[in-house]
């Protein structure tokens, strides 16, 4: 096995294939991820993006091919998939914040359980990252009583409060209202000012084009284009992206 | 709302009293002071308990029409034939009589006439059914008779208890320091219109001052002023002889306190065995290197689910668990019928928690244990308290097929003062309202848990 800690790619895919039933869906992606990469994903429904997205930190097991983290295999049945999933923070559309537990709980659950974390360290941890995104006064709130932009922000922070390296984003303002995605696009621009590693799939093209390094087209399974954003948005190569960007734009 | 129910319960309850107290028999005038047929419904108090020996007037003494015992004196040295498990036998071996004993009245009936015991010892009037009628049976049945007759007030009425001891049901009481009403049972008609014939005279050489009714089976008699008693019984005598006298409550108090067993116990029982079928379920569902956890789990639910409590309870008791006590086999039993349901509930309870839930506890590192012990299934029990409410209560009211293994549950406590007492209503409705108010306060108390749930969801 590749080394690959020695490219720097942080997350390294090979060849990845995954169906649902006998719908083929990723066909066979390869791809290589850098620390502090920001790395938007776009594609029209259906390509795979949100498919890909999950497959990397194996919540889809994918059925051909392999994924790389920290230079470790996932795929490989013998990895202690619990263990890196605490280095892969993910947000997903639909919040899925734990309604029975208050924001606070919501955020210190995972440290506590998993880090072994004592409670008031993990609470303090907590409460200055929810400082950060402006909701330290909503902690003993639950989750019921938030707006969707607020929902997302603690979800955010909840992934970040157990340090990952990576942090994954499928399609995280999708389920907002209009004037709630720029306090959630704000958050995740912060994170990538600080270096946070992070793939992204999402429909935000102002984002895509503002904060990312790299952006991926995908297209029914595979990519079809990849680059830098002034690249792919300013000249895009193939006629599948160039009609979805006039859709789209 | 709350107030209307309040209302609800107290008309209900006055109601219960106000029937309680009318069941206790009509005021009927009966037509002239002859002896006529009718059919009256005697509520009596009590039986006239004779203290001596060790005979109560539960207990009858019965020999063949032509021995020579003819009191209870009499019985020293004999064989006596009792019947197992009796009261009866407890007594005889108690005053140190040979006993032999026999596991039916029929069998007791057979020894007797063919000379194998001496006299035979029965507890209560049921025996008199076998051996009544002493023309076609060919006995005689006496209880203490010397005695009965001298506590007896009235001396006609003394002289007839003495004289016709073998058909004598019952010498009872109106109420508590009442007029005596003497009963006579007869198993055929001919024996009812033999003993009309006989004391017939009463009424017509006293007039107004005795009476003699008959119905199917018995002959009443006794004075006018006993006949008034018996026939309006004062309802707070009814209940005391029900459920004071002879501290017949403590039926219903050893009932009540066996269903509360029973119910909690297998009430944890089930939840605890519920919970881990429904775990095992949802972790093996889909997974081929668990298909036998799938399968076990399957097996469980469908068999308990397919066989009707009442046999699975008898089951576990005479074939299972044979010399158990009957609470543990009830508790075991119960719980495991109970778990079978609960883990169905339990399930579609974790089946109902969006699946995001999952991913989202697994994402951040969670295992699927801790994933479930702390996000899904304190959600899926939030969804199915309702359900699990409703479980609770069928389980409190199913136990009450508990006293088909000889457990005195609440039920079974209410009809062995039925059978005491000859009273039906009153224990009966008592067991329901107890049961009643049991459910109730389980709903309320549900509730409250339910409300405490619920506090995350408010806005």
């Amino acid at each position: 096995m590749e080394n690959n800690i020695s490219n720097g790619a942080i997350i390294s895919v090979k060849e990845l294939k995954k169906n649902f039933d006998n719908n083929e869906v990723l066909k066979g992606i390869d791809i290589d991820i850098n620390k502090g990469d920001v790395v938007c994903v776009i594609g029209a429904s259906g390509s795979g993006k949100s498919t890909f997205l999950r497959c990397l930190n194996l919540l889809e097991k994918p059925n051909g091919g392999s994924i790389f983290f920290e230079g470790e295999d996932l795929t490989n049945s013998k990895v202690d998939l619990n263990a890196h999933r605490q280095k892969m923070g993910m947000v997903f559309q639909q919040f899925n914040l734990f309604p029975h537990l208050t924001v606070l709980k919501n955020l210190t659950l995972a440290p506590m359980t998993l880090k072994k974390i004592p409670k008031e360290e993990a609470e303090a941890k907590a409460l200055a990252l929810l400082e950060r995104v402006g909701l330290a006064d909503r902690a003993d709130s639950y989750p019921n009583q938030l707006s969707g932009g607020q929902k997302q922000r603690v979800a955010i922070v909840r992934a970040l409060c157990m340090e990952p390296d990576v942090m994954l984003f499928d399609e995280p303002t999708s389920a907002l209202d209009p004037e709630m995605v720029g306090e959630v696009l704000d958050v995740m621009k912060e994170l990538a000012n600080e270096g946070m590693t992070m793939v992204v799939v999402t429909h935000e093209m102002g984002f895509a084009r503002e904060v990312s390094n790299r952006v991926i087209f995908l297209d029914e399974g595979v990519i079809a284009e990849e680059g830098a954003p002034a690249e792919l948005f300013g000249n895009p190569k193939c006629d599948r992206l160039r009609s979805f960007l006039a859709k789209v734009l | 709302m709350k107030k209307l129910f309040a209302l609800f319960l107290v008309v209900l309850t006055l109601l219960t009293l106000c029937f309680s107290m009318s069941s206790c028999g009509k005021t009927e005038e009966f037509p002239g002071s002859k002896a006529t047929q009718v059919n009256l419904k005697f509520n009596f108090y009590e039986t006239v308990a004779i203290e001596k020996d060790d005979f109560t007037a539960k207990q009858s003494v019965i020999v063949k029409a032509d021995s020579e015992i003819d009191s209870i004196d009499a019985l020293t040295g004999k064989t006596i034939a009792v019947q197992k498990e009796s009261d009866a036998k407890e007594i005889c071996k108690a005053a140190g009589y040979t006993i032999v004993e026999f596991s039916n009245a029929s069998d007791i009936k057979a020894a007797l006439l063919s000379g194998a015991a001496d006299a035979a010892v029965t507890d209560g009037n049921s025996e008199i059914t076998v051996f009544a009628d002493k023309d076609e049976s060919g006995v005689k049945i006496f209880r203490n008779v010397g005695k009965l007759a001298k506590q007896i007030d009235d001396p006609l009425l003394a002289k007839i208890v003495d004289e016709d001891a073998s058909l004598l049901r019952s010498v009872a009481k109106a109420d508590k320091d009442g007029d005596t009403v003497v009963v006579f049972h007869c198993l055929t008609e001919n024996g009812v219109k033999k003993i009309e014939e006989k004391y017939k005279y009463l009424v017509e050489e006293y007039g107004d001052g005795y009476f003699c009714q008959v119905n199917e089976k018995s002959v009443f008699i006794g004075t006018k002023d006993g006949l008034k008693c018996a026939t309006k019984q004062l309802w707070h005598n009814r209940l005391y002889h029900t459920f004071i006298e002879n501290q017949n409550y403590k039926y219903i108090l050893d009932g009540l306190k066996n269903t509360l067993i029973i119910t909690l116990c297998s009430l944890l029982i089930g939840v605890a065995l519920g919970t881990i079928i429904a775990v095992a379920k949802y972790f093996s569902e889909g997974n081929s290197k668990l298909a036998i956890v799938n399968f076990i789990c399957d097996l469980y639910t469908t068999v308990i689910r397919g066989i009707p409590m009442t046999v699975l309870l008898l089951i576990f008791f005479f074939v299972i668990m044979v010399s158990a006590d009957g609470v543990l086999v009830a508790i075991i039993a119960f719980g495991i019928n109970s778990g079978a349901y609960m883990a169905e509930l339990i399930r579609s309870g974790i089946n109902a928690v969006d699946k995001g839930q999952m991913e989202a506890a697994r994402s951040l590192g969670l295992s699927k244990g801790q994933a479930m012990a702390k996000i899904i299934f304190p959600q899926a029990i939030k969804n199915i308290l309702p359900a699990i409410g409703n479980e609770c209560i069928a389980l409190l009211k199913e136990t009450s097929v508990a006293g088909y293994v000889a457990v005195v549950d609440l039920t079974r406590g209410a009809n062995l003062i039925r059978n005491n007492t000859y009273d039906a209503f009153n224990p009966l409705i008592l067991s329901a309202l107890i049961y009643l108010i049991l459910v109730v306060g389980m709903t309320k108390l549900l509730s409250i848990f339910e409300r405490r749930l619920r506090r995350s969801d408010g806005k």
